[in-house]
């Protein structure tokens, strides 16, 4: 089925494409979000994904799935994204941060919970949030397709193009960095 | 001054979080912002000399600077000459005579 999806779309058909947008428009912008945390953003992020995928299905040569492609030019657009960021406006990231702790809020606010501890909460996820927004890229990549989009260790090894151990690896010392920085910022924290 | 367990505990609460990270999906006119961009895409764009050279613009600024620092030394060179400029004979004149100068003398009558 994906290869016939693959066929028409290298033909230029029309319906293939937008079935294929159907079938990961949500995967793209969640993975979009999981790197910039901004709604607006995730969403352009994802036009410009499938705006790529349109225009370079004709050298896609399946060597990999459509899935693990599509991942992989997501995770390509949102490094290039915060990569301008980072380079054009770092004080606007330190702005955008605050509007994504905004966002994630109401979201929380959705569970059952008093406002005290919704309000402990947001100021928690805007610290978790910064830390990892300090991760080295590979290791932000792999954490983020892990616990955004659930992928196995497998299938980021293959969006990343290396070893199911590297991926391990990255995770792990992902995960032994957000502690330390959390750890760091409680403790220096008046 | 925090214990070590105080920290770790807010350590632990803030990484629990993690399983709550928010999820985000597109929303129903995504296919159709999205056709409208491939359509603009595909329109033929009209060059623009100075926006698409991406050399012109570095040239241009480049321009801009040298003929403001030649402007700003024949500025600095003109001035200099005129401040050094040999006075004329009516300047001469003027100098001699104090007529530049303002006096405070008054003729006073003999009234006897």
């Amino acid at each position: 089925m994906e290869n016939e999806l693959i066929k028409n779309l290298q033909l230029g058909s029309e319906s293939a494409f937008r079935e294929i947008v159907d079938l990961y428009k949500n995967k793209v912008v969640n993975t979009c979000f999981g790197f910039v945390n901004n709604a607006a953003d995730a969403d352009d992020l994802a036009q410009e994904v499938f705006v790529e995928v349109f225009q370079s299905i004709h050298y896609f040569n399946q060597d990999s799935t459509l899935s693990t492609w599509i991942y992989r030019i997501s995770v390509n657009k949102s490094l290039d994204h915060l990569r301008k960021i980072n380079r054009k406006k770092r004080w606007a990231q330190l702005i955008r941060l605050t509007t994504q702790a905004n966002e994630i809020n109401d979201s929380l606010i959705a569970h059952e919970q008093t406002p005290e501890s919704a309000l402990e909460d947001k100021e928690r996820l805007k610290v978790l949030l910064q830390a990892i927004g300090k991760l080295p890229e590979n290791q932000r990549t792999a954490f983020t397709l892990h616990k955004n989009e659930d992928l196995s260790y497998k299938e980021i090894s293959e969006v990343m193009k290396t070893s199911v151990s590297s991926v391990e690896s990255l995770i792990h010392r992902a995960k032994k960095n957000l502690k330390e920085s959390l750890t760091h910022y409680y403790a220096s924290e008046k | 001054m925090k214990t070590k367990e105080a920290i770790d505990e807010q350590v632990t609460k803030t990484l629990e979080l993690m399983e709550q990270l928010p999820k985000a999906s597109a929303d129903a006119f995504f296919y159709t912002r999205l056709s409208a961009r491939l359509e603009r895409q595909n329109e033929p764009t009209v060059f623009n000399w100075f926006f698409d050279i991406p050399m012109l613009k570095p040239a241009f600024i480049a321009l801009f600077i040298f003929l403001n620092l030649v402007s700003l030394v024949h500025w600095v060179n003109q001035y200099q000459s005129v401040q050094t400029q040999p006075l004329t004979a009516t300047e001469e004149l003027i100098e001699e005579y104090s007529l530049n100068q303002t006096t405070n003398s008054y003729l006073v009558f003999n009234e006897e």
